[in-house]
């Protein structure tokens, strides 16, 4: 079962929904959010400040573009110079956006981080795929 | 009969009586007594023979009567003087004829002793007169000629022909008096350089030789030498005996000179014709008789074959006509010098432009045409290319302006004028700078001088000013003109006023500036507020994917939750639908690729997943003929998914939809079909407006009348076209068609 999964996204509904999603599918033990790319940076740091086993680094990250303060891009960006190598599950980034621009999923897709792409909301679908692909990377 | 031999022998014999009487009644001669009153007393049988009168006719009238007026005065003058002096006087007159002319009469006269009676006899003298008046004018015309006549002939006939006369052109050609040459023998003339073996032969012939011609070296009494053309006749005498000679002598030395002169002249004239380069020819009415050579080639011709042929065969049908009255114009006598252009046949019949000067001539003493033709086909060419290029030049809307090496101007063409108001006149020796503003850069100006330096066009902008100030656009082509040489000759500029197209392209530059800014801004919009949007509906749909309603008792609630549901939903595939739109809108992002029906198939229907579910669909595919084709991935998925939702949405309540979908390749032309039993539609009353924007046929609640409108886009995205067969209760089949 995935552990830790990071939410981002600027609207708490979305979170809060999405949290409940998570739950009802049983997808992970755990669930952070971050309301912008900032707050979610900041996450990543406090978290690898702390000792190992104390440790709450996401196995997978679910991660808005629109947001205040800092957007998905710069985290994005941030992430792949700072925290990849650092991240020990390799956590991969899935894009859950209600955006509509096509060039936002070719922009996406030069990413490394990045394996998928969903719309809202995050359905059972969308989550027994991901749990599947999670599977089987384990075994 | 015993002759009378004197007067007294007479009188004493009365059978001499009846003998004189018989003399006087049949003499030849005229015999009269005229009385003192000048009345004829006596007139033998003679009178009437030879004037006409009767005797008593003659009678009645005084003698004086019948004299010719002219002669009357000379003849009483006669008569005076015979009264006078007694002697028998010999006089000639003219006597009047019965016949009213006038008769010669040559009289002797002599009066009686007793002084009344005149005893006249007249000879008939009228032949003899004439004679001598034809020897008269013989004499003169000879004297009056310019050839030396002379006449020589026998005295005796043992001695050499003397001379008995010459005319006043032979004392002038030899130089002798008459005096000096009459009685002289015919040698005279000769001298010891003269061979006079041909005209001894001549002479010794003594018979009746016909006329002989022959050149003879004369001498002049001052001893000078010349050659004379000698024509010598010989005169018969009544018994046919030849007697006497006429000879004609005339200077030969002139003659051949002036024959040598002609000679000269008409071998220059020849060899000028022979070799002249333009053609020459005499026209004798109907027919070329001289021709040289350059006129026989111009045609194709030699000139034996000219001269066979007629007049009218050389010339065009047209221009003949005008041929033929200017050579008879000139014969009957009309001089002009004038030339004219005219069109000559060839040999072979193609026609040659011929510039003709004709004069009057004399040929073989017959008046004759005389001309030279040039040929001018080329310059008649170049001159009609040249008319036709000017009418272009002055007819053309652009303005065309034409300047020497140092860019004075020497030609602009109307149009230019109507541009610029600079008139020809005005324009002619300026410098197109006249025109230049500041808005054309130097850069443009070195740029074309370049060009043209290498020979080379150059086309480009100005921006001009017309006359008035006022600042015009105008495209320009400038080419350097060379002549057949290869010098470089002129300039000439074909400028096209282009103002009004810069200002519209300016309008349409800022327009599409403006145009553009406006739809990106409407782009970002559009994204922004379907974004804000789908925010919250997706956070409605994950409520709705969240709530358990089995937990809810109160059926109103309950109701009230599954309107909220229904809402939420139908919401959902407005903005979906809209946002599709939105993003087609942009296909210029959008790819050609490889694509399989059966993948496209799949991914659709697992979007749809759920209502086929629902509706049982029963849905049949085949993709043999054509597994798939190049398409834009996502429109055809969008375009499946269209179909086959539409297909459910419309398919008659309670009864088994049924869905095929076939694709087959004819040559280049991919066909897709998509063929449902579904309630159809009145195509009729749909018309086109089946695949227009938010239109709906059906009281369907889940119609929201987009979806056909994307497929069509996405088919005509994909340069595809699409067709529709539908009836009410049967179901509809779309056909599109792709040109692969």
């Amino acid at each position: 079962m995935i552990k830790n999964v990071l939410l981002i996204d600027d609207d708490d509904v979305t979170l809060m929904i999405c949290r409940l999603r998570l739950k009802k599918s049983n997808f992970c033990e755990n669930v952070f959010t971050a309301l912008n790319g900032e707050e979610a940076v900041q996450f990543l740091e406090d978290q690898l400040l702390l000792p190992l086993d104390k440790q709450h680094l996401p196995d997978l990250i679910f991660l808005d573009l629109n947001m205040p303060v800092m957007d998905g891009w710069t985290f994005m960006d941030i992430y792949e110079s700072r925290f990849k190598i650092l991240m020990p599950t390799h956590a991969k980034i899935d894009i859950l956006s209600s955006t509509v621009d096509p060039m936002d999923h070719e922009r996406a897709k030069l990413y490394d981080s990045v394996r998928g792409f969903i719309s809202k909301p995050l359905t059972e679908i969308n989550l027994s795929e991901l749990k599947g692909i999670e599977t089987s990377k384990k075994t | 009969m015993k002759n009378p031999s004197s007067i007294n022998d007479i009188k004493t014999s009365s059978l001499l009586t009846e003998q004189l009487l018989y003399w006087f009644e049949f003499s030849s001669d005229l015999l009269t007594l005229i009385d003192e009153k000048g009345y004829f007393t006596l007139v033998n049988p003679s009178f009437e023979r030879v004037l006409g009168w009767t005797p008593e006719e003659m009678t009645s009238k005084p003698y004086i009567y019948f004299v010719h007026p002219d002669d009357i005065e000379a003849t009483l003058h006669v008569n005076k003087n015979l009264i006078e002096g007694g002697n028998v006087v010999k006089f000639e007159n003219r006597y009047l004829r019965k016949d009213g002319q006038y008769h010669w009469l040559k009289w002797d006269a002599f009066i009686m002793p007793d002084k009344n009676t005149s005893v006249c006899v007249a000879k008939d003298y009228q032949k003899t007169r004439e004679t001598l008046e034809k020897l008269d004018m013989l004499k003169s015309a000879i004297e009056s000629t310019f050839e030396g006549i002379v006449i020589t002939g026998h005295i005796s006939y043992d001695e050499a022909p003397e001379i008995l006369f010459v005319n006043s052109a032979f004392e002038k050609l030899f130089g002798y008096t008459q005096e000096e040459l009459l009685g002289k023998p015919h040698t005279l003339f000769s001298g010891p350089e003269t061979d006079l073996t041909e005209l001894n032969k001549f002479l010794a012939k003594n018979n009746k030789t016909n006329a002989k011609q022959l050149e003879l070296l004369c001498y002049k009494k001052n001893g000078e030498k010349f050659w004379a053309r000698v024509s010598l006749s010989p005169i018969f005498d009544s018994h046919g005996k030849c007697a006497n000679w006429v000879s004609s002598y005339s200077d030969r030395t002139k003659e051949n000179k002036q024959i040598k002169l002609l000679e000269e002249s008409e071998q220059k004239f020849r060899s000028l014709a022979q070799d002249s380069i333009v053609g020459i020819h005499i026209i004798n009415r109907e027919k070329y008789v001289y021709v040289n050579n350059v006129f026989a080639r111009n045609l194709g011709y030699t000139p034996e074959e000219i001269y066979q042929l007629q007049l009218k065969d050389f010339f065009h049908p047209d221009d003949f006509p005008l041929v033929l009255s200017k050579v008879e114009n000139r014969l009957s006598g009309e001089i002009t010098n004038e030339h004219y252009d005219i069109r000559m046949l060839t040999k072979s019949g193609s026609i040659r432009w011929m510039e003709i000067f004709g004069s009057t001539t004399l040929y073989n003493d017959n008046p004759a045409v005389i001309g030279t033709t040039i040929d001018i086909t080329l310059k008649k060419e170049k001159d009609n290319q040249l008319r036709k290029l000017s009418r272009i030049i002055d007819q053309t809307e652009s303005s065309i302006l034409i300047t020497d090496l140092n860019g004075r101007i020497e030609y602009v063409n109307p149009a230019f004028t109507q541009l610029t108001g600079y008139t020809l006149a005005e324009a002619i020796g300026q410098n197109p700078r006249i025109l230049k503003t500041e808005k054309t850069g130097a850069s443009i100006h070195q740029e074309m001088w370049k060009e043209l330096g290498q020979n080379r066009s150059w086309k480009g902008v100005f921006c001009n000013k017309k006359k008035n100030g006022e600042e015009f656009w105008e495209q320009a082509v400038i080419s350097p003109v060379f002549n057949e040489n290869g010098i470089k000759l002129n300039y000439v500029a074909i400028n096209k006023d282009i103002t009004q197209r810069v200002k519209l392209e300016r309008e349409k530059e800022l327009l599409i500036e403006e145009l553009s800014t406006s739809l990106e801004e409407l782009k970002k919009f559009s994204y922004i507020t379907s974004h804000n949007f789908r925010a919250p509906v997706t956070n409605l749909l994950g409520i709705i994917d969240l709530l358990d309603t089995s937990l809810i008792a109160d059926p109103t609630t309950l109701t009230l939750i599954e309107g909220f549901k229904r809402s939420t939903l139908k919401l959902n595939e407005t903005l979906e639908d809209l946002i599709e739109t939105v993003v087609l809108r942009d296909h210029n992002k959008h790819i050609f690729e490889w694509i399989s029906f059966e993948n496209i198939l799949e991914k659709a229907c697992l979007n749809l997943n759920l209502s086929i579910q629902n509706s049982k669909t029963q849905m049949e595919a085949n993709f043999e003929h054509a597994r798939g084709g190049i398409f834009i991935g996502s429109f055809m998925e969008s375009i499946f998914q269209n179909f086959i939702a539409n297909s459910i949405k419309f398919a008659i309540p309670n009864q088994p939809l049924y869905i095929k979908i076939n694709s087959k390749l004819e040559g280049e032309t991919l066909t897709l079909t998509f063929e449902d039993n579904g309630l159809g539609m009145n195509l009729s009353k749909v018309k086109d407006k089946l695949f227009g924007l938010y239109q709906k046929f059906h009281k369907n609640d889940d119609s929201k009348g987009i979806g056909l409108y994307i497929v069509k886009s996405h088919v005509n995205a994909m340069r595809g076209v699409i067709s529709v067969k539908s009836e009410i209760n049967k179901g509809t089949t779309f056909t599109m068609k792709f040109k692969q």
